[in-house]
C-alpha cells in the first residue's frame, strides 16, 4: 500500500512539472475563441500575426463554444477576462449588457466602415454605436440542382429579385416528389437549433419575427397570426409528406446513394459537401417569396474588444489584432477555408464566386442589397433560441405550431422581464 | 438414462452459453460501434451513422481520425491533465474518504451518528446546481486554474465516506481494542492496522472514483481558465461545433478517451472483480 | 499512553474516550474540511440565494435583490417544473427496479461455476468505463427515428412499426432509462454478484435436501440473503437517478418539451437563463425532496 502511495505521488509530481512561460516585453493580447471548424485557420492566421509584430503578440485560446461562455459569465470574478472574444455575435448582446464589451466607435476608419457588409454593422450595432467587427457573414439560400430542375422544367431564378412565390414553390416540391424525391424538402430538422438561423426568412417573408423589435419581448409577436402560419406552413409540409420529420441526418440532400431532398434549406457552411457530391450542378437559389417579400438571413461569428482591455490599458494593442484580422489578407485566408461571405467587398471583388454569375454571387447580392433580416440583438438570446429550438422538435414530433407558440412567447417573457432584457 | 442425464446436462450448457453470448453481444455492440466508425471516412461515418450498417466493417477503413486525435487534437495533453485530476481524485480521495469513514464506523464519539445523516443528506446535494457557488469560493480560495481546482473539491465524496463507514463497521472491535492495548494510538491503527485489512473496499472507491473522475465536464469547464489545465472531456466538446459537428474524429476521440480506462480494467479486472465481491457493500 | 492498574478505572475510561474523540474528528477533519468549502458552504449559499433575483453575472446595473418566496412559488405554479418533476420520477421508477431485476439476473448467471465466465464478466462490465457523454453520443444514434435506425429495424424484423424513440414524449425517458440501464449494470451486476458469494453453501446443500427447486431456493435463500446488498443497490440508484443531467443535457435538442430533468432544469435556469435565484430555489426543493424519500427508503428497509 505504501509502496502505491509513494509510486503514484512520485507519477504526480512528475506529471506536474507544467511549463513557465517566458516574459518579454512585447504587450500580450488573450483571445478566447469559439473551437470550431475555423480553429486550424485562425491558428494559422494568428501564428502569423505574432511572427510579424514584435510590440504585439496574441494569445489565443479555444473553447467549446458553451465552455467559452462558462468562462467568459465567471471571468469577471475570476479576473481573467480577455482582452478580444471570438465568438457567435449572437451571444454578445449579454456581454454588452453588462458593460463587459467596448465601443470601438472610435477605432473604426472610414474606409473600412464603407467597405464592410451592411449586414455586418448591423449586427454590431448598439444604439447606434459600433461593438464589433467581424470577417465574415453566413450565406443563407437554398441548395438544389440545377440538372434536377432543368429536367422538371421549371424556371431557375438567378437573383432574389426573381424569387419564386410560395405557389411556385410548393409545385416545384410536388413535381420533386413525383420524380421520386421522397422528402424534396431538408431543412437541417436533425439540429432543430439551427432553424434558428435558417426559418428567420421565412417567418419574416410571412410577417412574422421571433421578438418585437421595439419592446424585445415575445408575446404577440413570437405568437402572432404571423409567425403562426410560417411555422403552420413548416407543418403542413411535414403533413404532405414533403419534409421528412424521422430525418436525423446530415446528408439527406447531398447524400449521393440516399436521393432524399431536392431542397437544403442551409447556410453556406455545407458548400464543400455538396459540391463534392455534385460538383458544378449544385447551386443556389433565393427563399421563396411567402407573401412578404424574398428575404435572407446573416449573422456570424464577430470579434468584439472587452472593456477589460480598455482598463488594462491595452486597448490600443487590441485593436491592431482586430485591424489585422480585418485585413484583406487574413479575411481572405479565412473564407478560403470556411467558405464564408468576406465582409468586405474589396476582398470579394477578388474571388471569381463572388461575381457576378459566381458560383456563390446571390449570397453576395443579397448582403449587399440588405434583404438580411437579423435575428433579435438580444441579451435574452440563450432563451429565445433554446424555446424556438424547442418549438421545432414539437412540431416535428406532431404538436400544433400555435399552442407551442403561444406558450414559448409566455415562458421565454417571464424570463426577459425578470431579467429586465426588454426595453421599455 | 445416466446418458439421458449427460445430454440433458449439455443441453443445458449450451443454452447457457448461448445466453452468455446474447448478453455479451448486448453488451459490446455500443463499443465495437464507436471503435469501428472512428476508422471510418467521414462522409461514409455520416450514411452509416443511424443504420445497421454503422457495425460493419466495409468502405476505407484507415487510422485517419486516430491520427488526427494526436497530431491534430493535441490528446496527449488532454490525457495528462485528466490522468493527473484522475489520479489525485483517488489518491486522496482514498485516505481522506478512507479516514472519515473509519472515525465513524469504529469510534465512539459525540456526533457520529449526525455525522453519518449528515453524509447520506450531502449525497443529495446536486452539483449542478450549486456550481456556481462553488466556483465562487474556489475563487477566493485562490485555487482558479490550478490542478487542485479540479480535483480537491471532489476529493471527498460522502457517499463514499458512507461506504467506508459500512465496511469499517463491519469489522471486529476486537481487534481496535487488542491495538490500543498495545499502545497503538488510533490514527496508527487506521493506518498500520485496518487499512492493509480493508484492501478491497479501497479498490472498489478507487476505480468508481476514477471513472467519475475521468467523465467530469462541467466543473473543469468552470475552474480551468486556461489550456493548461484542461481535461479530455472539455477537448471531446470542442468538436461538436454548433454548425459543423466531426463525426470520425468525435467517434475516434471517444474511442482513445475511453480505451486506457477499458484496458486498466481487463488488466485488473479479476482483482477489480474480487475485491468488489468482498469489500461486501452492505446497506 | 502507558496504562496501568493502578489507575482508577473511571478516569482510564474518560481519557480513552477523549483520546478517541480527539482521533475521530482528527481523522474526519480533512474530508469534512473539503465538504464544508465545496458543498455544504455552496449549498447554503444556494438556499441564500433561492430568496433573491440574483442572475448570473452579478453587476451595478443587475443589483440582487430580495424577492421572498416568489422563486418557491414559480416552482410550484408553471408546468416546466411539472414536468420536470414528473420524467425524473418517472426514470427513477423504471431505473431502479429495472437495474435491481437484471443485476441480480446477472450476477446469477456469471455467478455459475464454468469456462469462459471471466472473460463474459469482463464484457458486461465495460460498459460501465465508458463516460456517460460518450454513452449517449453513441446511443442516440441508434435511437434514430428513420426507418433504417438500429432499434427500429430491429423492431420491423419483429413486424412493429418504426417508432419515434426520443421524440415520442411516451417513449422518451423509458429510451433514455434503457441506455442508462446498459451504462450502469455491470457495476451493480458485480456488487451484486460480491453480496451472492458471501451466502454460504450450506444453506444452499440444506435446501437441496429440504427438496427444495431452483425458485424455492432462490426466493427462501438468495434473496434474504441478498436483503442488504439489495437495500445499498436501491438507495444508491434511487439517488443517483434522481439525480439525471448528463443524458437529458446531451440529447436536449432531441427530446419534446415535456421530457426534462430537475437537474437539468437546475443548469438550464442558471446558465442559459441566468437565473440563479430560481436555479437556487429548485436546488433546495429537489435536496428536500430526494432527503424525504431517502429517510422514507431507510424506514422501509431497516424496519427488522
Amino acid at each position: 500500500m505504501k509502496k502505491f502511495f509513494s509510486l503514484l505521488l512520485a507519477a504526480i509530481m512528475l506529471l506536474s512539472m507544467a511549463s513557465v512561460a517566458s516574459a518579454d516585453d512585447a504587450v500580450t493580447i488573450t483571445v478566447w475563441c469559439s473551437d470550431g471548424a475555423e480553429t486550424t485557420i485562425y491558428t494559422q492566421m494568428w501564428d502569423d500575426f505574432n511572427a510579424k509584430h514584435t510590440d504585439v503578440q496574441v494569445n489565443y485560446l479555444f473553447f467549446a463554444q458553451d465552455e467559452l461562455l462558462n468562462k467568459l459569465s465567471t471571468s469577471g470574478d475570476a479576473g481573467d477576462t480577455p482582452d478580444l472574444v471570438v465568438v457567435d455575435g449572437l451571444q454578445i448582446p449579454y456581454f454588452q449588457d453588462l458593460d463587459m464589451i467596448a465601443c470601438l466607435d472610435d477605432y473604426i476608419p472610414e474606409d473600412m466602415k464603407s467597405d464592410v457588409l451592411p449586414s455586418v454593422w448591423a449586427e454590431n450595432t448598439y444604439d447606434g454605436k459600433i461593438y464589433g467587427v467581424a470577417q465574415f457573414d453566413s450565406g443563407m439560400a437554398l441548395w438544389t440542382r440545377k440538372s434536377v430542375l432543368e429536367e422538371l422544367g421549371v424556371r431557375i431564378p438567378t437573383s432574389y429579385t426573381d424569387a419564386w412565390t410560395v405557389e411556385e414553390f410548393e409545385d416545384i416540391l410536388a413535381k420533386a416528389k413525383e420524380a421520386g424525391y421522397e422528402y424534396p424538402l431538408y431543412i437541417r430538422q436533425n439540429k432543430t437549433s439551427s432553424l434558428y438561423f435558417t426559418y428567420m426568412p421565412v417567418v419574416r417573408s410571412f410577417g412574422g419575427d421571433y421578438l418585437s423589435r421595439e419592446t424585445y419581448t415575445a408575446t404577440g409577436t413570437l405568437d402572432s397570426e404571423e409567425t403562426i402560419a410560417a411555422y403552420e406552413w413548416m407543418k403542413r409540409m411535414i403533413d404532405e409528406g414533403y419534409i421528412n420529420a424521422a430525418c436525423d441526418y446530415e446528408d439527406a440532400f447531398y447524400g449521393v446513394d440516399r436521393h432524399e431532398a431536392l431542397f437544403s434549406m442551409l447556410g453556406h457552411w455545407k458548400y464543400s459537401n455538396h459540391v463534392e457530391a455534385y460538383g458544378d450542378d449544385a447551386i443556389i437559389v433565393p427563399m421563396p417569396d411567402f407573401g412578404h417579400g424574398v428575404y435572407t438571413c446573416s449573422g456570424s461569428t464577430v470579434d468584439v474588444m472587452t472593456t477589460a482591455a480598455v482598463e488594462r490599458g491595452v486597448a490600443d494593442q487590441a485593436w491592431t489584432v482586430l485591424e489585422a484580422m480585418m485585413s484583406p489578407e487574413y479575411i481572405k485566408m479565412v473564407c478560403e477555408v470556411n467558405g464564408g461571405v468576406p465582409a468586405r467587398s474589396s476582398v470579394m471583388d477578388t474571388m471569381p464566386q463572388w461575381q457576378v454569375g459566381g458560383r456563390l454571387y446571390l449570397y453576395r447580392e443579397q448582403l449587399e442589397a440588405g434583404i438580411s433580416y437579423l435575428r433579435p440583438i438580444t441579451p435574452a438570446h440563450a432563451t429565445v433560441y433554446n424555446a424556438l429550438a424547442q418549438v421545432v422538435t414539437d412540431i416535428l414530433a406532431g404538436g400544433d405550431p400555435a399552442e407551442l407558440l403561444h406558450t414559448a412567447a409566455e415562458e421565454v417573457d417571464e424570463i426577459i422581464l425578470e431579467n429586465g432584457w426588454n426595453v421599455q | 438414462m445416466m446418458a439421458g442425464k449427460k445430454t440433458q446436462r449439455k443441453i443445458t450448457n449450451i443454452l447457457f452459453y448461448l445466453l452468455y453470448v446474447v448478453v455479451a453481444l448486448i453488451f459490446i455492440a455500443p463499443l465495437w460501434f464507436l471503435f469501428l466508425s472512428a476508422m471510418k471516412e467521414e462522409t461514409q461515418v455520416v450514411s452509416d451513422m443511424a443504420t445497421m450498417k454503422a457495425f460493419v466493417p466495409y468502405g476505407t477503413l484507415t487510422f485517419d481520425n486516430y491520427k488526427a486525435v494526436f497530431e491534430k487534437l493535441d490528446f496527449l495533453h488532454y490525457f495528462r491533465n485528466t490522468l493527473l485530476n484522475a489520479l489525485l481524485q483517488v489518491a486522496f480521495g482514498m485516505v481522506i474518504n478512507g479516514m472519515m469513514g473509519y472515525a465513524l464506523g469504529m469510534l465512539k464519539f459525540r456526533g457520529s451518528k449526525l455525522l453519518v445523516s449528515l453524509m447520506i443528506a450531502l449525497t443529495i446535494i446536486p452539483t449542478e446546481a450549486v456550481v456556481i457557488n462553488r466556483f465562487m469560493v474556489t475563487k477566493d480560495l485562490g485555487l482558479l486554474n490550478t490542478l487542485w481546482a479540479l480535483s480537491v473539491p471532489n476529493m471527498a465524496t460522502p457517499m463514499y465516506v458512507y461506504l467506508f463507514y459500512q465496511h469499517f463497521r463491519g469489522m471486529p472491535k476486537e481487534l481496535l481494542e487488542a491495538a490500543v492495548i498495545d499502545g497503538e494510538s488510533y490514527t496508527g491503527i487506521f493506518f498500520k492496522i485496518m487499512t492493509p485489512l480493508s484492501k478491497p473496499i479501497y479498490s472498489t472507491v478507487a476505480i468508481m472514483t476514477l471513472i467519475r473522475a475521468w467523465g467530469d465536464l462541467l466543473w473543469p469547464t468552470l475552474v480551468t481558465r486556461d489550456n493548461t489545465w484542461r481535461t479530455l472531456t472539455q477537448a471531446l466538446r470542442g468538436l461538436d461545433d454548433s454548425v459543423y459537428t466531426f463525426w470520425g474524429q468525435i467517434f475516434a476521440f471517444s474511442a482513445m478517451m475511453t480505451l486506457p480506462l477499458l484496458v486498466v480494467f481487463v488488466l485488473f479486472q479479476k482483482q477489480f472483480v474480487q475485491s468488489v465481491a468482498m469489500s461486501g457493500i452492505k446497506g | 499512553m502507558s496504562v496501568t492498574t493502578i489507575q482508577p478505572k473511571k478516569v482510564r475510561k474518560g481519557n480513552l474516550a477523549r483520546s478517541q474523540a480527539k482521533a475521530a474528528w482528527g481523522l474526519s477533519a480533512p474530508a469534512l474540511i473539503i465538504m464544508f468549502f465545496f458543498m455544504i458552504l455552496p449549498f447554503f449559499m444556494a438556499v441564500f440565494y433561492s430568496f433573491t433575483n440574483r442572475q448570473l453575472v452579478v453587476s451595478a446595473k443587475k443589483p440582487t435583490t430580495f424577492v421572498g418566496f416568489a422563486n418557491y412559488t414559480k416552482i410550484f405554479t408553471n408546468s416546466t417544473a411539472a414536468n420536470a418533476f414528473w420524467c425524473t420520477f418517472e426514470y427513477t421508477i423504471i431505473l431502479v427496479p429495472a437495474v435491481l431485476i437484471l443485476a441480480t439476473l446477472l450476477a446469477l448467471l456469471i455467478n455459475r461455476k464454468a469456462k469462459g465466465v471471466t472473460f463474459f464478466r469482463t464484457i458486461y462490465f465495460s460498459p460501465q468505463v465508458v463516460t456517460m457523454t460518450v454513452v449517449t453520443v453513441i446511443w442516440r444514434t441508434f435511437y434514430s427515428s428513420g426507418s433504417d435506425g438500429l432499434f427500429n429495424t430491429i423492431l420491423t424484423a419483429f413486424g412493429g412499426q418504426p417508432q419515434n424513440w426520443l421524440q415520442n414524449a411516451n417513449l422518451a425517458i423509458p429510451s433514455i432509462a434503457v441506455m442508462s440501464i446498459w451504462q450502469c449494470l455491470g457495476m451493480q451486476m458485480i456488487i451484486m454478484l460480491g453480496g451472492l458469494q458471501f451466502i454460504p453453501e450450506e444453506l444452499y446443500e440444506a435446501g437441496t435436501i429440504d427438496g427444495a427447486n431452483s425458485w424455492q431456493q432462490f426466493i427462501y435463500i438468495t434473496v434474504p440473503q441478498l436483503k442488504n446488498t439489495l437495500v445499498y443497490v436501491f438507495i444508491s440508484n434511487t439517488i443517483y437517478s434522481l439525480k439525471l443531467f448528463t443524458q437529458i443535457y446531451m440529447l436536449d435538442d432531441r427530446l419534446p418539451k415535456k421530457v426534462t430533468s430537475l437537474v437539468y432544469l437546475m443548469y438550464d435556469a442558471g446558465f442559459n437563463d441566468k437565473r440563479v435565484g430560481y436555479s437556487s430555489a429548485l436546488a433546495v426543493v429537489f435536496f428536500v425532496m430526494v432527503l424525504i424519500i431517502s429517510c422514507v427508503q431507510n424506514k422501509i428497509t431497516e424496519r427488522d
